[in-house]
């Protein structure tokens, strides 16, 4: 009967456990302020893209983390588990975590960018492959047969927009990000942009 | 020569007594080395052989004049190690070229005379807690830096020279920012609000409403392995080390050289 109860209770525990985190996408579903617990890999060190702040993603989707609990130290690859409410900020949903537990490593994966709906990428770690077609002081444009992205370069980032020239072919990496009411790629480090 | 009044002084007698023999020595590994005595010791990191001017590099001593730097902590025994290393050991020196004051640019080192043993100075001396690395490329060899680094790291761990204050130097934050210019050249924390973290000219800035603290990329690439900097933007932060004053920032600052310099408090 005790080895019984203590299976059952087991059981409840997982199943309690697995209700309890969430798939990234499916918190995009929720109301702002909810408290979620998720999983992710680690897309940016913490600090490079925005103050205390640094994104995850999942196989579903990707969001930004913002807080004085997220560790300095943490790595590009870190798989973590967080904990905390939901807030938006500046179009961007983000969490804002009560707790940051490092589980396991993993290697992020780029999704290709293969549409102008820049919306559904938001916060993922995204590739995409086509041409420079205008080069500016802190940023950059890549056209590819259907669409135009912006990529900008944060001062974090030791990459010197002045090595590209319009017509130059290349692969960019970067989090898909939300400035006022245009999306842009933010390249984390230099290893980001591929000249081909 | 001038011979200043100091309970160092039979030591130093003793060190330039020594027949002033110049002698060229090639190492087993066929670095070019130069055997050297009769040496004036200007402070931890300068010595000077018939009037030619010696830079120890891979290290910096705390002053013991003021000049673009102030006065700092420790000056003195890292010039009283210098007398000593030069009593007790046969010197030699490896020429890493000269600097900009047409002073020649060296690793030191001393050899025993009886075991025949070979150290380098500047490793002895940091272990000590007396001297920070000062990492140049251009002069830069990688066992010596490792050698160095590694000592940075024991004299932390020892709490030796600068580091035995490490526990309890006073903390100066912006509240009681008024100490800061009675500070200069001391050992102290500076703790701060950091709101922004910049990389520029080789150097990262890590800036507060009122002090900043640089970190060289000679440090940083040989100390701080892949320490994120930027992580600590937005956060309050203790920094330990010799207290300056920048004039072009117009702001107190610390030349932060390794991690273990860094406390965040949240």
């Amino acid at each position: 009967m005790k080895r019984i109860l203590a299976s059952l209770l087991l059981i409840l525990n997982v199943v309690f456990f697995a209700q309890n985190l969430v798939k990234i996408a499916d918190i995009y579903k929720l109301k702002e302020g909810e408290t979620v617990e998720a999983t992710g890999i680690i897309l940016a060190p913490v600090g490079v893209l925005g103050s205390l702040t640094t994104y995850m993603q999942d196989e579903t989707a990707g969001i930004m983390l913002y807080g004085k609990v997220l560790p300095v130290d943490l790595k590009v690859g870190d798989v973590v588990k967080v904990a905390g409410k939901t807030k938006v900020y500046s179009g961007i949903l983000e969490i804002i975590p009560d707790k940051v537990e490092v589980i396991g490593s993993a290697t992020p994966t780029a999704v290709e960018l293969k549409d102008a709906d820049f919306k559904k990428y938001l916060s993922n770690l995204v590739v995409v492959t086509g041409t420079v077609s205008s080069v500016d002081k802190y940023q950059f444009k890549v056209k590819t047969d259907k669409f135009e992205i912006l990529v900008y370069i944060r001062k974090e980032v030791p990459f010197k927009v002045e090595t590209l020239k319009v017509g130059d072919k290349v692969s960019v990496t970067g989090v898909m990000y939300l400035y006022k009411d245009m999306y842009e790629m933010l390249p984390r480090m230099p290893e980001d942009i591929k000249k081909f | 020569m001038v011979f200043r009044k100091s309970k160092t002084n039979a030591v130093y007698f003793l060190v330039i007594a020594v027949s002033l023999v110049l002698t060229l020595t090639l190492s087993s590994c066929s670095i070019q080395e130069t055997v050297v005595s009769g040496v004036e010791v200007l402070d931890g990191d300068t010595l000077r052989v018939s009037g030619q001017s010696f830079r120890i590099v891979g290290i910096d001593a705390p002053e013991i004049h003021e000049g673009d730097k102030p006065v700092g902590e420790y000056g003195q025994d890292a010039k009283n190690y210098l007398y000593w290393f030069a009593s007790n050991f046969e010197l030699s020196y490896e020429q890493k070229g000269k600097d900009s004051y047409g002073r020649i640019l060296v690793y030191l080192f001393g050899k025993d005379r009886q075991t025949g043993a070979k150290y380098l100075y500047e490793a002895s001396l940091t272990e000590n807690g007396y001297a920070r690395p000062l990492i140049y490329d251009s002069t830069s060899v990688p066992n010596y830096t490792k050698a160095i680094v590694d000592a940075y790291k024991r004299a932390y761990e020892n709490r030796r020279g600068i580091f035995s204050k490490y526990d309890n130097a006073p903390v100066i934050d912006k509240t009681n920012a008024s100490q800061l210019s009675s500070c200069k050249g001391k050992i102290v924390w500076l703790e701060m609000d950091v709101n922004n973290v910049i990389f520029s000219n080789d150097t990262y800035y890590i800036y507060s409403d009122f002090a900043l603290i640089k970190i060289r990329s000679g440090e940083y690439n040989n100390l701080f392995n892949g320490y994120n900097l930027y992580g600590l933007k937005g956060r309050k932060v203790r920094f330990y080390g010799e207290l300056w004053y920048d004039i072009y920032e117009g702001k107190y600052m610390i030349m932060l050289r390794a991690p273990f310099e860094i406390k965040i408090l949240n």
